[in-house]
């Protein structure tokens, strides 16, 4: 019996090494383990022996058992591991290839800017307000305090649709508008299209956007003013940004600056960049005249303000380097497309 | 404004201020050098220098060779110039110069004889007969006998001069002179300033009388007859500043007024006192259609916009313009009328532009010129007359006005000031900054009370004061550490509907539709070829041009121009979009402001269908939370059987489908575009919040297949729209898969096949509790929608 069970559980070695496929082990297990397995039919030979050698044989059979169904699974189980890895293997595609691709689109850069400049002046606590860019002259000229007889009222500067209703020529229209809706304090920024009389050409657009921020509250000084311009002009042109101011004029701040900022070629030594200047002009800003706020209804004794504006194209432009402003709206989906 | 040094230096000192300090202290203080322009440049290395000896050149017939002494050294010098002779003076070049005219002067060999320079003429050194004598002869510059060999050519020409390109802001319109600026110079370096010389002699009493008819538009003339006159060119030292400053030298007289406009920065007049017809000036509004030839020979025709100075015959002079041709001064003139007016500057400007000529005069006019200055024009031309000694000065100038201004006192207070700019100034250096400025101030405790003079129109009140303290003590003194910004507490957010318009770009973005942006107008021609019509539209009183003029109160026409563009550049397989305001008025013309809508406009060009553009806008929408509905909908621009109309909340708020065939045509556009465009006004003013997050349900949802037959008009949204409202305890969601037409079914019949979601309870569903759910749609299709089980 012993032998028996030798020469099968040879037998099943012999024979599992020359299998390669897990059918073939299914047919082995049947084979050996079957109804009618060679030691299925050992087990039948039990009601022949004595109830001692019974026991024993028993014991033998079951190892015996155990072992070939260890033996088939282990080959089997491997066999089957490396049959899917060939069906898997003949699936292959060429991953590097590009098939029914949809392209993400891209904002223009322009917006992607004002959305860094928005997000910037909302951590310092600027909300952003909004006016019409169709406005009357008293929003976009008079209660900002340009004379009535400043040369850009005149019709060669501005566009007219009356002689009361022009497209607004700068952001500050949303000033006047503010004030009339919101009492100080209050910190607060627009952005959008103006418009002027101006052929296209490389600097120059019909339409360009500005941004300018307010503040108004007690005490507001040009130190908060310079304070907050350059924490703003730090978070948007980078760290390193110096900022300057130098006298200046515009008819709603009194003082008015002139904001400066130091070049970051050269660093303030003067270089072609900035045509030997060692700084370009970023911006006008300055104190809100007491007359614009008296005219806003706003006490100028008891409040004062900061106000700067600045047009915004140029700093997409000088930060991609954009050669001319015609190409920033001639939409060609090809520029367009690098901002993706 | 252009000014000379060298003529500032006339007025304060600055020779112990070096270039960099002075031009950075007059931009810090409001007064931005935008040019720094150096006369003598391209003239280092050209000196003057001796021929000594001139030999024929031994291989060139055309060609000497010179020997030549510049004091420091000797050399030869290979030239074809034929103007010199030895012993002559002449500029020389030496190696190393780089000429005005963009020469650089190496040694060279010339036909196998070396040659170290260049001999220069005078238009090699950029000069003409009013910088040097002579200057503009064909061949060599000759230079007088007896200067130093050596000596540098600039020192020889004069040309050691600095001319400084100033923007001078329009507060400061007084600023627009020699005078002026020297007075702010005297201000930020705290140097002396010298009075300007008005004295003059006379020794005549001739006057004639001055009618003004209307004081807004000349508040001041002024006029003085000089007699026997000695009218030729003027001195050299004038022409010379006046070239200096860009100015061509004319007649004595004409140049004498063209010295004081850039002196004082009054422009002035020279009548010839003969041609006053009737003896008496008449400054009036012109009449309509009234004529004038003007000095650039030119007829005008004016209109009562315009203020000439006229005789009883008619008008000499568009005023403060152009002089008439026959009233001006020539070399044969005797007696002049000199005039110094001042006029309205808004005027000025409006009849310079309107007529389309100008001049320095009105050029200096328009940016204002204040009343007093006439005074000081005036004089400064007499003076100059009676130091020149050319012409007998009347005793009497006439002087017409409407009031003359007066000094005005301005009160602000030391702490006030301080507070606005966020320093800490002392009283002291701000008395002593005002009074170098002219202001003259004293002090009351914190108090200081200021006597503005005339010309500082821009000084009205406490916060010019500040300025005026501000600027000289220097804008960039002001420090961060004073500020109290930090303290401050307000949130700053978007509102929603600025919130929801960057989500829609971003979203737009994300499911690949370019960003375009468009001008807010466009032209006629755009507007009608979209079929749209030009009429309803605002128009633009003064546009850039035609193609600038209609302001557009939808986005789909520049949208067509912008596809139209992209696939003419070979950009094929377009999705774009623009999110921007339109205009729509609330009368044509209009007489109140028009109304804005933010819009969007989603396109797409190339191998696409309508379900594509829909989903496309459906999950744009989505990404605020948006779900709108779509309705069969007509529109001229669209394909009549692929359009809808888009509803929210059942109202209509855009428009979507294919591009009618003839709309792109317009637009050279050969491919199929879909487009839509929705009003967002009533779109994005709703925040994306959710209030309720239910568990889903335990058990899976069960679906199951129904097919029907129906009407082939019958819309599916209508379908859908009646499976759901069948049950609406049970049914969750109704899906169509499939839509079938075939002769089979009847020509105007369609099958459509659609999967019903079904909500499981607490229990799974037995198919005998299913099938009563399916049955319900169906009987309701049935019902309303007349249709069959397939």
């Amino acid at each position: 019996m012993k032998d028996k069970i030798e020469e099968i559980l040879k037998y099943t070695t012999d024979t599992l090494n020359k299998i390669n496929s897990s059918a073939e082990c299914q047919s082995l297990r049947v084979e050996i383990l079957g109804k009618n397995g060679k030691i299925t039919q050992l087990f039948r030979f039990m009601k022949e022996v004595s109830p001692e050698e019974k026991q024993l044989m028993g014991q033998l059979l079951n190892t015996a058992k155990q072992d070939v169904e260890r033996m088939i699974s282990s080959k089997e189980t491997f066999l089957q591991d490396a049959e899917l890895e060939a069906k898997l293997m003949k699936e292959k595609i060429d991953v590097t290839l590009d098939l029914n691709q949809e392209d993400i689109g891209a904002l223009h850069p322009i917006s992607i800017d004002f959305m860094r400049m928005a997000e910037i002046l909302n951590g310092m606590g600027f909300s952003q307000i909004d006016g019409p860019e169709i406005d009357y002259d008293k929003y976009n000229f008079e209660l900002v305090n340009v004379p009535k007889d400043h040369p850009s009222r005149d019709m060669q500067d501005s566009l007219y649709i009356t002689n009361d209703i022009l497209l607004r020529t700068q952001t500050s229209n949303t000033q006047p508008r503010a004030m009339e809706k919101i009492k100080p304090p209050f910190k607060v920024f627009s952005f959008g299209r103006v418009f002027r009389k101006d052929e296209i050409d490389a600097t120059h657009t019909p339409a360009f956007y500005q941004l300018e921020g307010i503040y108004i509250d007690k005490k507001v000084s040009l130190a908060d003013l310079k304070h907050d311009l350059s924490l703003i002009l730090k978070k948007y042109l980078g760290e390193s940004t110096k900022t300057k101011f130098r006298a200046s004029y515009f008819p709603f701040t009194e003082p008015s600056v002139e904001v400066d900022a130091e070049c970051n070629v050269c660093k303030g030594k003067g270089c072609p960049a900035c045509k030997g200047a060692g700084q370009y002009e970023i911006l006008g800003a300055g104190m809100i005249h007491p007359h614009v706020l008296e005219m806003n209804g706003i006490d100028p004794n008891l409040y004062s303000g900061y106000a700067f504006g600045f047009g915004f194209d140029r700093f997409p432009k000088m930060r991609y380097k954009i050669p001319n402003a015609k190409v920033m709206f001639e939409n060609d989906v090809r520029f367009i497309k690098q901002f993706k | 404004m252009k000014v000379l040094l060298s003529w500032i230096n006339d007025y304060v000192d600055t020779s112990n201020i070096d270039l960099r300090t002075l031009t950075k202290g007059l931009t810090d203080a409001g007064f931005e050098v935008e040019e720094i322009i150096d006369k003598a440049k391209g003239l280092d290395n050209v000196v003057v220098s001796k021929i000594t000896d001139i030999r024929q050149h031994p291989n060139a017939d055309k060609l000497v060779i010179c020997s030549a002494d510049y004091g420091f050294g000797k050399t030869e010098i290979v030239t074809h110039a034929i103007n010199m002779k030895v012993g002559d003076l002449v500029p020389l070049a030496l190696v190393g110069a780089e000429l005005p005219n963009g020469a650089v002067i190496k040694s060279g060999n010339l036909r196998g004889v070396e040659s170290n320079g260049m001999f220069c003429a005078g238009e090699e050194l950029g000069i003409d007969n009013s910088i040097y004598p002579n200057a503009e002869v064909d061949g060599l510059l000759i230079l007088e006998s007896g200067l130093k060999l050596g000596t540098p050519i600039a020192d020889v020409l004069k040309l050691n001069e600095i001319v400084l390109d100033i923007n001078v802001l329009p507060n400061r319109a007084d600023c627009n002179s020699i005078y002026g600026i020297a007075k702010e110079i005297s201000a930020i370096f705290s140097l002396p300033i010298k009075p300007l010389d008005l004295s003059y002699k006379t020794n005549s009493n001739k006057q004639i009388s001055v009618e003004v008819k209307d004081f807004t538009l000349c508040p001041r003339y002024q006029a003085t007859v000089v007699e026997n006159i000695k009218n030729g060119v003027s001195p050299e030292w004038m022409q010379r500043r006046l070239k200096l400053l860009d100015h061509t030298p004319h007649s004595l007289y004409v140049d004498i007024t063209n010295y004081v406009l850039l002196e004082v920065g009054q422009p002035m007049h020279a009548f010839d006192l003969s041609k006053i017809v009737g003896n008496k000036i008449i400054v009036r509004r012109a009449h309509n259609n009234e004529k004038l030839i003007a000095l650039d020979n030119n007829e005008y025709v004016l209109n009562e916009n315009n203020l000439v100075i006229a005789n009883a015959n008619g008008p000499m002079v568009i005023a403060g313009i152009m002089g008439g041709i026959e009233s001006g001064t020539y070399p044969d003139t005797k007696n002049v009328l000199l005039e110094s007016a001042n006029f309205h500057f808004a005027n000025i400007r409006r009849s310079s532009h309107a007529l389309g000529l100008s001049s320095d005069s009105s050029i200096r006019y328009s940016k204002g010129v204040n009343i007093g200055n006439t005074d000081i024009g005036m004089k400064r031309a007499l003076n100059i007359i009676s130091k020149l000694n050319v012409g007998d000065i009347s005793n009497v100038t006439v002087d017409i006005n409407n009031g003359l201004p007066k000094t005005r006192t301005v009160e602000s207070c030391v702490r006030n000031i301080n507070d606005r700019l966020g320093l800490n100034i002392d009283k002291s250096i701000m008395i002593d900054i005002l009074n170098r400025l002219g202001i003259s101030t004293t002090s009351d405790g914190d108090k200081l009370i200021s006597t503005i003079p005339e010309e500082r129109v821009d000084i009205e009140r406490e916060c010019d004061i500040c300025e005026e303290v501000g600027r000289i003590y220097g804008m960039d003194k002001i420090s961060v550490e004073n500020s109290s910004s930090t303290d401050f507490s307000t949130v700053g957010e978007l509102t929603v509907e600025q919130k929801n318009i960057n989500r829609l770009k971003l979203a737009s973005a994300l499911f690949g539709y370019n960003e375009t942006l468009t001008w807010q107008f466009t032209s006629p021609k755009i507007i009608s070829s979209a079929l749209l019509e030009v009429e309803k539209h605002i128009k633009i009183a003064n546009p850039i041009g035609q193609d600038y003029s209609i302001v557009r109160r939808s986005l789909i026409p520049n949208m067509l121009n912008s596809i139209s563009f992209n696939l003419k550049q070979g950009n094929k397989d377009l999705k774009l979009f623009e999110l921007a305001k339109v205009f729509i008025p609330k009368q044509l013309p209009i007489e109140e402001l028009p109304d804005e809508h933010n819009n969007l406009c989603i396109s797409l060009t190339g191998d696409y269908d309508f379900y594509k553009i829909k989903n496309d806008l459906n999950k744009i929408l989505a990404s605020i939370g948006i779900k709108v509905e779509y309705l069969t909908g007509q529109h001229i621009q669209m394909h009549p059987g692929i359009c809808a109309d888009i509803y929210l909340y059942n109202r209509p708020i855009g428009v979507i489908g294919e591009i009618h065939p003839k709309v792109r045509k317009n637009f050279e556009i050969n491919q199929k575009v879909f487009m839509a465009e929705i009003n967002l006004s009533n779109v994005i003013n709703r925040l994306n919040d959710r209030h309720t997050g239910n568990a889903p349900e335990k058990l899976p949802y069960i679906t199951r297949d129904l097919a029907i037959v129906l009407d082939k008009e019958t819309p599916a949204s209508k379908i859908i729209e009646i499976a759901l409202k069948a049950d609406k305890q049970n049914i969750i969601d109704c899906k169509i898969f499939d839509v079938y037409l075939s002769s089979s079914l009847g020509e105007d019949k369609k099958s459509v096949a659609m999967t019903l979601s079904i909500k499981q309870g607490e229990k799974p569903l037995s198919e005998n509790e299913i099938a009563p759910i399916v049955n319900k749609v169906l009987e309701a299709e049935i019902k309303t929608l007349n249709a069959k089980l397939r």
